[in-house]
C-alpha cells in the first residue's frame, strides 16, 4: 500500500511538472517542481532515503519528457545533498516555522540558480538540448520568485503523502491479531 | 566508530549521480520506454487537470493584464480585417480560375486533410519551444512521424512518441528537426532545422535561388515526411553562411510555440 501511495504522489508530482509552471508561463522557466520535490523530500526522509524516490521521478519525468535521462537531472541530487548538508550544520533541521521559511527561500535560490548550472554546464560538455538563453538579472528573479511559490504546494503534498505512509505503517506494527 | 567513505552521504551521492550519468549515456529506450507509457497513463487525467485549470487561469491574468492595450489592439485588427476581406476577394477569384485551370490540364484537386484536434496538456519546462505534449495518443490512431498543425494549416512539429492517451510532439524548433522547405514567392528551396529550442532557421539554400525578408516559408513536400504547402513561417535576416556556400534565414514563426493550446494531428490527406 505504501508502496502504490508513493508511487501515485510521484506521478501527480510528474504532472505538475508537466502542466503547471510551465503552462502558466510564455518564457523558458527552471524545473522549479522537481527542485521543490528534491527539497521537500530530503526534508521529510532524510539523506540516503530520500534518493530511492528521487531517483524515480527523475526516471519518469525525463522518460516522458525526453524518452531518456537527462545530464542536467545530476542538480536533483546536488539539491537533495545541499539541503540536508544546511539541515545538519544549522537549526533549519528543527522543523520550526522559520525553518520552513528558510527552505521555502532554499527553494528559490535553488531555481535561480538552475540557469547558472546550465550555462556552466554548456561550458563544460556543449549541450545541444538545452535552451542557452542569455542570463539576465530579471530572469534570476523570475525563477527564484517561482522556486518560492510552488515549494509550498509541493512540500504540503508531500508531507500528507509522508503522514499517511506513517499512519499506514503504524497501524499495520500495532494491530492487534 | 569511524564511518569509511563509503558510508558517508556524500559517497552515496556521487553513486547516484554516477547512476544517472550511466544512464543519461547508455540512454536505454527498452527501459525508458514502457516507463514512459505506464506513467503517461496514469498521469495523464492530473496533467489534464492541471493544464485545464492552469490555461483558464494564464488566460484571465492575460486578459487583466491586456486590457489596456484592447483599444490598439481593436483598431490594428479591424484595418487588417479590412485588408483580409479584399485579399480574401482576389483569392476567391484566383481559386476558382487555378481550379478550372487545373480541371483542363486534367490534375488532381489539391489535397486537403484529415485532421484530430488535441489539445496541449504538457510542454517542456528546461526548453520551451521543443517539445508539447497532446491529449490525444494511439487509441485516436495518431502514430509517431504524423504532421501536427495549428489552425488549417500552419506546421509546427510532428508527433515523436505516442502513449495510450497522449502523445509527444517535436517542435520544429527541436534542434533535431529537419523539414523541407521552400519560400512561395522566390522558389528558394532548403531545409527548416531547430536552433537550440530557441528559433527556427531556413538553411542549405543555394546562392543562387532570391531570399528576401518577409517571403514566407513552407513545406516543399520532398521525402515524403510532410505535404506540401504548410506554412511554416516568413523569412527574416537574410545572410550567407560562414563558409559561403549556402544562404540561411530565421524564420518567424505565425504562433509562439509556448502559447499554443489547441493544435490538430494530419492523419492522413483526403484524395
Amino acid at each position: 500500500m505504501t508502496f502504490w501511495i508513493r508511487l501515485g504522489t510521484l506521478l501527480i508530482l510528474v504532472a505538475l511538472h508537466l502542466s503547471s509552471v510551465p503552462v502558466l508561463t510564455l518564457v523558458s522557466v527552471p524545473p522549479s517542481v522537481l527542485i521543490a520535490s528534491a527539497i521537500a523530500w530530503t526534508v521529510l526522509l532524510g539523506f540516503p532515503a530520500v534518493l530511492v524516490p528521487l531517483l524515480a521521478l527523475i526516471l519518469v519525468a525525463d522518460s516522458v519528457l525526453f524518452g531518456g535521462v537527462e545530464m542536467l537531472s545530476v542538480y536533483y541530487i546536488g539539491i537533495a545533498y545541499a539541503t540536508i548538508f544546511i539541515m545538519k550544520r544549522t537549526l533549519v533541521g528543527d522543523r520550526t516555522s522559520l525553518s520552513f521559511w528558510v527552505l521555502t527561500l532554499f527553494s528559490g535560490v535553488a531555481s535561480a540558480c538552475w540557469p547558472v548550472f546550465v550555462w556552466i554546464s554548456d561550458l563544460l560538455i556543449p549541450m545541444e538540448s538545452i535552451n542557452m538563453e542569455p542570463l539576465s538579472v530579471g530572469s534570476l528573479l523570475l525563477s527564484g520568485i517561482i522556486g518560492c511559490v510552488v515549494y509550498p504546494i509541493v512540500f504540503a503534498l508531500l508531507s500528507r503523502s509522508e503522514r499517511m505512509i506513517r499512519e499506514i505503517r503504524q497501524d499495520a506494527q500495532f494491530s492487534v491479531k | 566508530m569511524k564511518r569509511t567513505f563509503f558510508q558517508t552521504k556524500l559517497s552515496r551521492a556521487l553513486i547516484a549521480i554516477a547512476m544517472l550519468f550511466a544512464l543519461a549515456w547508455w540512454n536505454p529506450g527498452f527501459i525508458m520506454r514502457p516507463i514512459a507509457s505506464a506513467a503517461q497513463v496514469v498521469a495523464f487525467p492530473f496533467e489534464r487537470a492541471f493544464s485545464f485549470l492552469l490555461f483558464e487561469v494564464r488566460d484571465v491574468l492575460g486578459f487583466v493584464g491586456s486590457i489596456g492595450e484592447l483599444k490598439t489592439e481593436n483598431e490594428r485588427l479591424i484595418r487588417e480585417h479590412r485588408d483580409l476581406l479584399s485579399d480574401q476577394a482576389a483569392l476567391h477569384d484566383i481559386r476558382s480560375e487555378n481550379e478550372s485551370l487545373r480541371k483542363e490540364l486534367g490534375l488532381a484537386p489539391r489535397t486537403q486533410y484529415d485532421l484530430i484536434s488535441a489539445e496541449v496538456i504538457g510542454e517542456d519546462v528546461l526548453a520551451q519551444g521543443k517539445a508539447l505534449i497532446i491529449n490525444q495518443g494511439s487509441g485516436s490512431d495518431i502514430s509517431v512521424g504524423m504532421p501536427v498543425v495549428v489552425g488549417k494549416g500552419i506546421l509546427i512539429g510532428r508527433i515523436d512518441a505516442v502513449f495510450v492517451g497522449s502523445a509527444r510532439v517535436r517542435l520544429l524548433s527541436h534542434p533535431d528537426s529537419l523539414v523541407a522547405a521552400m519560400t512561395t514567392e522566390g522558389e528558394a528551396k532548403g531545409a527548416v532545422r531547430g536552433e537550440h529550442g530557441l528559433g527556427v532557421l531556413f538553411d542549405m539554400v543555394p546562392r543562387t535561388d532570391v531570399l528576401e525578408r518577409g517571403h514566407s516559408v513552407v513545406t516543399s513536400g520532398l521525402g515524403g515526411d510532410f505535404p506540401r504547402g504548410l506554412l511554416i513561417g516568413t523569412l527574416q535576416d537574410p545572410r550567407y553562411t560562414t563558409d559561403k556556400l549556402f544562404q540561411q534565414a530565421s524564420v518567424v514563426a505565425p504562433v509562439k510555440y509556448g502559447d499554443i493550446r489547441f493544435v490538430s494531428v494530419i492523419v492522413a490527406e483526403k484524395l
